[in-house]
């Protein structure tokens, strides 16, 4: 059963539209990651969500309550919609000691003092910062602030909490051990957390379900890690996901041509499905850890090798295929194994799990005759 | 009016706007304040110079402007203003230099002293080199005149040399403190990198640093400008014995001879709006100065700079700092000090001359000065306290709520900056001694209003600069946390901007304390302000009790100043 149900909203400001008919449902008990490039309306989906701003149009429901519907006048105040928030900036009141931060969403709920100060406790003793309850959060580093934001969030609500771009400012490191933890909190506890980033890789590690938004505001993919991985519907959720090389094929006469400037290049078949199969115009998507260079010759693409760089854990190639460049990754054991090519060398060009999308003419990989 | 509002009422609910009902009315209430206080007065001297009755007359203001007793004090004051701003300008910009570039010792020291002309009111030291230069009285006039016999005195401090001199004093800090700070805050790489190049040490202050510091003497030279333009003590002090008038002073004689009749008002209405055009004119005019040359300076590391060798000039510009610092600062106070105990003005400054009686009779036996005492107290306070909250409301509108017509709000709330103190008293007269049904003339609670409307730009310019700290999302982490919005205000960021709040009132209470262009016109037979009744026993002769009940006031600024200090040093950074 859904606990959050977004049916069709509009955000705009003035006449500026940040959000045009979105809809969204949020399982109880899951973790849902709304991933983004920035300044695609995931922020504003969020305030519109946590009531900080009005929507337009549609309804927002939250446990079967709309809380957010102008056709129906209503516009539940955030303060009585019981989402956890942590912000981007942490916003962790800096004249408060810490445990004063998490003690005030509990004191604001009218919790008797003892109850109160056992929750706050406990909560702090989830995020591990028991030892820094009497601090200020001007004596706590980022990552710090960043726990005693969740630890209030999670004692604000422990039935929904929304967590907008909250591990983006740490370092890498810290950056990992808080997703796990966020992870493993929200499986023990239970809770739902709405996760939203911009950063796809933490996304993939911390959520059970992924959100894909465009620039424009709206969603283009739902799915598992999984699913999206490995079938992202279209080629700018492709590109979203990492780096991606994209290689235009036109159909000949049955076979398949690379459309380049160079010598030309035909494949017999390609492995299409979908609505590429019905396409002349066809782009194979293909990311560079999937491509394998071989040794020169058989029916594959031909290649030459154009830049070697060293990356310790692995080689990363750049290839060009008769003008169309591409980008190879390689595991550093395996290319000692074989030999790493040398810039220059010819290499005959595999594609493990490649993707097909349709196209047209007007593409810009595609080289005008 | 009505219409305005339910415009910006149905604009406002047609768009996703973040907040509703409480902040609607802050805004409303926020703009009503602000269109009595300050918008009806400046409204109500345009009718008067313009209109009779419901008439349009045009005929009176060019009478007014071009009568030759007028086109004088005009041609005063802009002939003052510009030599105040010139010379004040070198000199801030010669200390600026000195203690921001050079290695001349004592920087602390000369840093402190160069404060202290803002914590005074100008008027004082105007008395101040009365007592020392008056033509016939002034003590250093008499020991010159003694010393060489003749009649004529060495200097006449009450001509307009004499009032450039007093002003460019009090002013120059402005140009001093802002291109100190932005020699502070500029990257001393950008200097480095051209002696690096090859370019020599004068080469370099005049096609680097110079320009690049170009918007703050801007800023600052614009500042002394307005200042002077609109100043009333000094001038008041200084010239109308010998007959100097400026366009303030003008103005406060023709409503004080008038005895506040209509003829009168009307006069110093169009006078008002004359010098309202000239300060519009001069704030126009850095706007042009600015537009031209905009660097970004602000770096926000504190480096050290690359600091010029003084050598064998270190003794000799340090002297020269030292003794005119001395002057300045040092000698007016000294003079206000010591005459403040003497027996009688005149006599020779000794000891058997020296007597606590003016203390006894100015703090115990006159009620005129216990009233004003009182009354400054009141009016500070009050004011402070108002003011200040009124400050935080609008501050809080413009910068948080951020509603349709917040540009209107900012233009009135900062508009009393560029109003002189003296045209903002007129407007209040003509609004509040009946006009509207309400006579407040000649009770305290129309200066109350007049020091509102005069310090509210203050309030809000120090409540914007604590309210940007507080970023929005500790607000609405608040909310979310179950505070509605009124809870959410009085829980988070009222506490966050405590500090800004309290120095925001001491930034009205000091110069409210002191207050004297604006009370002048104000006053009633029992609400003299402290300023006033110095004032008032200054021009009446009895000059030491004057300068006895200057160095009250001193006193009394200085305690606040201590507090402000001690106030703002503790301040938790946010």
């Amino acid at each position: 059963m859904a606990i959050v149900s977004i049916r069709d909203i509009t955000v705009q400001y003035d006449k500026n539209v940040i959000i045009d008919g979105l809809s969204l449902d949020v399982e109880r008990g899951e973790n849902l990651a709304i991933v983004g490039p920035s300044s695609c309306g995931k922020t504003s989906l969020m305030r519109a969500l946590c009531g900080f701003i009005k929507i337009t149009q549609g309804e927002i429901v939250i446990n079967d309550k709309i809380v957010s519907s102008p056709a129906k006048r209503i516009m539940v105040a955030p303060e009585n919609r019981r989402i956890g928030v942590v912000f981007q900036d942490y916003a962790v009141w800096p004249h408060l000691s810490v445990i004063e931060n998490i003690m005030y969403p509990l004191k604001k709920r009218k919790t008797d003092k003892a109850e109160t100060k056992e929750r706050a406790y406990a909560a702090l003793a989830q995020v591990k910062m028991s030892d820094f309850s009497q601090r200020l959060p001007s004596q706590l580093s980022g990552g710090q602030q960043q726990r005693v934001a969740l630890a209030r969030a999670l004692v604000s609500s422990a039935d929904l909490v929304v967590l907008d771009e909250p591990i983006t400012n740490l370092d890498a490191t810290l950056r990992e051990e808080m997703a796990y933890e966020i992870r493993n909190l929200q499986k023990t506890m239970g809770v739902t957390v709405i996760y939203i980033t911009h950063d796809q890789e933490t996304a993939m590690t911390i959520s059970d379900r992924m959100v894909i938004m465009d620039r424009k505001g709206y969603i283009r993919q739902i799915g598992t890690p999984e699913e999206i991985w490995n079938h992202p519907t279209d080629r700018e959720v492709y590109t979203f996901l990492g780096v991606s090389n994209f290689l235009p094929f036109i159909r000949e006469k049955g076979s398949y041509r690379l459309s380049s400037k160079g010598a030309p290049q035909i494949l017999e078949s390609l492995p299409l499905d979908g609505s590429a199969m019905e396409s002349n115009h066809i782009l194979l998507a293909s990311r560079p850890m999937d491509i394998l260079l071989t040794p020169p010759g058989g029916t594959g693409l031909q290649g030459v090798v154009e830049r070697v760089t060293y990356l310790g854990n692995q080689f990363d190639y750049i290839v060009d295929i008769s003008g169309q460049q591409i980008r190879v990754q390689e595991d550093s054991l395996e290319a000692f194994g074989h030999g790493v090519p040398k810039e220059g060398a010819q290499r005959s060009i595999e594609f493990t799990s490649p993707t097909f999308y349709a196209s047209d003419a007007d593409d810009p990989h595609f080289v005008a005759k | 009016m009505k219409y305005f509002f339910t415009h910006i009422f149905k604009r406002k609910s047609s768009m996703g706007d973040r907040r509703i009902g409480l902040d609607q009315g802050l805004f409303v209430l926020s703009l009503i304040i602000l269109i009595i206080t300050v918008l009806l007065p400046i409204i109500m001297i345009v009718l008067r110079t313009f209109f009779v009755g419901t008439k349009l007359d045009w005929r009176l203001f060019p009478q007014i402007v071009f009568a030759p007793d007028n086109l004088s004090a005009i041609i005063n004051t802009i002939k003052i203003a510009f030599f105040v701003t010139v010379f004040g300008t070198l000199l801030g910009l010669f200390y600026a230099w000195l203690i921001g570039r050079s290695d001349i010792p004592l920087k602390g020291v000369m840093k402190a002293l160069f404060t202290i002309p803002y914590m005074f009111p100008p008027f004082f030291g105007a008395m101040a080199w009365s007592l020392l230069l008056a033509p016939r009285s002034g003590y250093l006039n008499k020991l010159f005149m003694q010393i060489t016999g003749g009649s004529s005195p060495l200097l006449n401090i009450n001509t307009i040399g004499g009032i450039v001199f007093v002003e460019v004093c009090y002013y120059f800090p402005f140009v001093f403190l802002q291109v100190v700070s932005a020699l502070e805050r500029m990257d001393p790489t950008l200097e480095e990198s051209a002696r690096i190049a090859g370019a020599g040490q004068w080469y370099v202050i005049r096609k680097i640093t110079l320009p690049l510091v170009l918007p703050a003497i801007a800023a600052g030279a614009m500042l002394i400008l307005i200042s002077s333009l609109s100043h009333f003590g000094v001038p008041a002090i200084l010239g109308f014995s010998n007959n100097i008038f400026t366009l303030p002073t003008k103005i406060y004689q023709l409503i004080n001879r008038s005895a506040g009749s209509f003829q009168g008002i009307r006069e110093g209405a169009s006078l008002s709006i004359l010098l309202v055009v000239v300060v519009v004119a001069a704030l126009y005019l850095q706007k042009l100065v600015l537009r031209t040359g905009h660097y970004d300076i602000i770096k926000g590391k504190s480096m050290r700079p690359m600091l010029i060798k003084l050598r064998g000039a270190k003794i000799p510009l340090l002297t020269i700092s030292l003794i005119s610092l001395f002057v300045i600062v040092v000698v007016p106070l000294f003079m206000i000090f010591i005459v403040g105990f003497l027996k009688a003005y005149g006599l020779p400054l000794k000891l058997q001359n020296l007597t606590l009686r003016n203390y006894k009779y100015i703090l115990g036996q006159s009620k005129m000065v216990k009233d004003s005492i009182v009354n400054s107290l009141f009016l500070s306070i009050t004011s402070g306290v108002i003011t200040m909250f009124l400050g935080v409301m609008i501050a809080y509108v413009v910068i948080k709520v951020k509603p349709r017509g917040k540009g209107f709000l900012e233009i009135l709330s900062l508009l009393p900056y560029s109003i002189p103190g003296i045209v903002l008293a007129i407007g209040v007269i003509l609004v509040w001694s009946g006009a509207f049904g309400v006579n407040l003339y000649n009770t305290i609670w129309i200066i109350l209003i007049a020091y509102i409307a005069r310090y509210v730009s203050f309030a809000m310019k120090s409540a914007s600069a604590s309210l940007e700290q507080v970023h929005y999302s500790l607000e609405e982490a608040a909310r979310s946390c179950g505070a509605t919005h009124l809870e959410s205000l009085r829980d988070i960021t009222i506490p966050l901007i405590r500090p800004g709040m309290i120095a925001g009132f001491f930034l009205i209470f000091l110069p409210a304390m002191r207050e004297l262009t604006t009370s002048i016109l104000l006053y009633g037979p029992f609400t003299r302000t402290l300023g006033v009744a110095i004032y008032a026993i200054n021009s009446e002769g009895n000059t030491v009790q004057a300068s006895a009940l200057a160095t009250v006031a001193i006193a009394i600024i200085v305690a606040g100043n201590l507090a402000l200090r001690f106030i703002t040093k503790d301040r938790k950074g946010l």
